[in-house]
């Protein structure tokens, strides 16, 4: 039911992918899951690195929030350093979550959250507690990942969900 | 000219109501310095004067609930100002004899609630859904405004409704959103509290722009190329387009399905209904479930699959969308609420008996009550003295009137009557007396004649014994001297014996003579 949306908000960001975006699918799915790079702007502490990100649109899309994951490891205070990378992003949970938001918003949350981590809102409280108190120690840390997981093209796991 | 006034009239009434939604929203933003008093979310204020408006109207619940009444600009008015405004636009209208629902309607901001296009239900396929020509998979020949698309599906809205905060969606979307949400009534792009009861069809004006969008016949990939405004794809899908109809999968099978056939053999078999065990063609199950009694259909007001044989009990009895008055209604609690509301409700209800204003109310409704019945006493009491009054006043009349006319008058006359029949029995007794007296007189006198005639016949019958007795004596003394000395003797006591009967004659004689006169 939602599929009509979905292709819609793909063709748009296909045809107009928004700025460090690049959007593809995952082959022989459904457009239920998306497969994204993100490249961070140069003002971010992440900059060169290419991050994969997983966003998963639920069967009763728009009226349930997408999920959204990292399948790069990310040194960030609202990204879990795990294998899972969940991310926390304001508009995605549940309780925030609005049907008239389009996933080009959600993806400018993205962008916004690795330029700007949101240490009051944290997954990692040891990351963010550094990232509040020794900022230059986290940008030193995020670099060495960066250049440890994130330099090259992101591997997507075969089957996401 | 006639024409001209009442618009430039109407127009002028609703100004003021126009400068409103600014001021609302300014106190809006600040909240905190205009409250006075009771303090209410602007949707609940909504909510309010929208429960008001409908409480004031005099259909019943369902028919308030499912097809609401016309009230486009109440939402923008707070509720104290709204009340003003509708009761003067009621005296308006009185006054302007001749428009025609000129202020009454344009005071308000809500709107009734259409009856939406079937697709707009969502009917699951089981339930035939899948024949239901579906509005919202439509493909827009060009690129529509961006103001027309729904903010859920990205699409030109379908059977838009409006919410109290102002945004508008498809009536599926929203009626999605609401469902899918787990509190289910915030507004799917500000998260404002809302209810599905205070969304209304959007206006006349956005509808005629969606309706005027051109569309791709649905049968475009089958090559029609038909294309034409939204309104009227319904028509050319459905009749005209000669693409409606698909072959039957059996090749041998002359008659044609609706829609393309997703088994390989032919439909066109009997079957028995899965609901209602009515016997059907199979082609045309889905037909048949649209109106199947048994089938459940979508019950407009909460949304709840219903059975259609039940949807009026559903209605009466269950459905949680219908609006209630609050069940303290006999005790004067104007609310009404949707009966899902209605357990909330009740629990803040100010005029619920356990409550300690449910109290005060009960006792004072307690106290009227006891008024009233004293009251009615009272005036039963004095009917039935009136009553009484006018009884006794019939009774002294007659008592009266009989005593003029029968009694008192009756007594009179028997007293004179009784006066008369002594008088006659007097004169009777006169007449009768001197009639006895009479009749003695009459018996007495002859009696007394006789006897006076008896007495001298008596005298007279003496003197003869009287001379006889003499006679003999003087015989017997001429015998004694005749015989010498006894002669002598004899004559003595002769002579002495003549002397004496004299004497006693006399005596009797006198007597009688004494006696005669008398009688």
């Amino acid at each position: 039911m939602s599929t009509k949306r979905l292709a819609k908000e793909h063709a748009e960001l296909d045809a107009n992918p928004p700025e460090g975006f690049t959007i593809r699918l995952p082959p022989s799915q459904s457009l239920h899951t998306w497969h994204i790079i993100h490249r961070p702007p140069p003002e971010s502490a992440l900059h060169p690195g290419q991050f994969g990100l997983v966003l998963s649109l639920p069967p009763d899309y728009p009226f349930k929030p997408p999920t959204l994951k990292f399948v790069t490891r990310v040194y960030h205070p609202n990204v879990t350093d795990d294998s899972l990378g969940n991310v926390c992003l304001g508009i995605l949970k549940s309780e925030n979550w609005k049907p008239s938001t389009k996933i080009s918003a959600v993806l400018d949350a993205v962008r916004n959250l690795m330029i700007e981590p949101q240490p009051d809102d944290p997954l990692e409280e040891r990351i963010a507690e550094e990232y509040r108190r020794d900022r230059p120690a986290w940008e030193e840390k995020a670099k060495t990942y960066v250049a440890k997981y994130a330099m090259g093209e992101p591997e997507f796991p075969a089957s996401a969900s | 000219m006639a024409s001209s006034q009442p618009s430039s009239s109407s127009t002028a009434t609703q100004h003021p109501r126009v400068t409103i939604p600014p001021d609302r929203r300014g106190s809006r933003a600040s909240e905190s310095s205009s409250d006075d008093g009771y303090r209410m979310s602007p949707a609940a204020a909504r909510a309010f004067a929208r429960r008001n408006m409908r409480r004031s109207s005099p259909t019943p619940d369902l028919v308030t609930s499912l097809v609401r009444p016309p009230s486009p600009d109440r939402y923008y008015t707070p509720t104290s100002t709204e009340r003003g405004g509708r009761r003067g636009s009621g005296r308006s209208r009185s006054q302007a004899v001749g428009r025609v629902d000129g202020s009454g309607t344009s005071a308000r901001r809500t709107g009734p609630l259409m009856t939406p296009h079937p697709a707009s239900l969502d009917l699951h396929a089981k339930y035939g859904g899948d024949s239901v020509f579906d509005m919202y998979a439509l493909t827009y020949v060009s690129e529509s405004d961006a103001a027309l698309l729904c903010p859920i599906c990205h699409d030109p809205l379908v059977d838009p409704v409006t919410t109290p905060c102002d945004h508008t969606f498809c009536y599926r979307c929203l009626r999605r959103s609401i469902e899918s949400s787990p509190a289910g009534t915030a507004c799917p792009v500000d998260r404002e509290p809302l209810t599905w009861a205070e969304c209304f069809s959007t206006g006349r004006l956005v509808r005629a722009q969606l309706n005027g969008l051109v569309v791709k016949c649905p049968h475009h990939g089958r090559g029609c190329t038909h294309e034409c405004k939204r309104e009227n794809i319904e028509t050319h899908a459905t009749v005209e387009c000669r693409f409606k109809d698909y072959h039957c999968a059996d090749p041998e099978c002359e008659k044609k399905v609706k829609s393309k056939p997703v088994v390989d053999y032919c439909q066109h078999y009997s079957t028995q209904c899965r609901y209602c065990d009515q016997t059907i063609i199979e082609a045309d199950r889905n037909l048949h479930l649209l109106a199947c009694e048994k089938g459940k259909a979508r019950c407009e007001a909460c949304w709840q699959m219903v059975t259609r044989a039940s949807m009026a009990s559903h209605h009466a009895l269950d459905c949680d969308g219908i609006e209630v008055g609050c069940q303290y209604a006999d005790l004067g609690c104007p609310v009404r609420v949707e009966r899902g509301d209605l357990a909330e409700h009740l629990s803040e209800c100010p005029f619920h008996p356990e409550t300690a204003s449910g109290m005060v109310i009960r006792s004072q409704r307690d106290l009227i009550q006891t008024y009233a019945d004293l009251t009615s006493q009272v005036q039963q009491c004095r009917s039935q003295q009136a009553e009484n009054a006018r009884k006794i006043e019939d009774i002294t009349l007659a008592v009266d009137g009989r005593g003029r006319g029968d009694s008192s008058l009756g007594d009179h006359r028997t007293m004179q009557d009784l006066d008369a029949g002594f008088e006659e029995v007097h004169q009777n007794l006169t007449h009768l007396e001197a009639r006895q007296s009479m009749w003695t007189m009459n018996q007495v006198m002859p009696i007394r004649e006789e006897v006076t005639e008896l007495r001298n016949n008596i005298n007279m019958i003496r003197m003869h014994v009287n001379w006889l007795l003499n006679r003999s004596r003087e015989e017997g003394r001429i015998r004694a001297a005749h015989n010498s000395g006894t002669g002598a003797i004899r004559r003595e006591t002769s002579a002495d014996g003549v002397s004496m009967p004299t004497m006693p004659e006399r005596r009797r004689s006198s007597g009688t003579d004494t006696d005669l006169p008398r009688l």
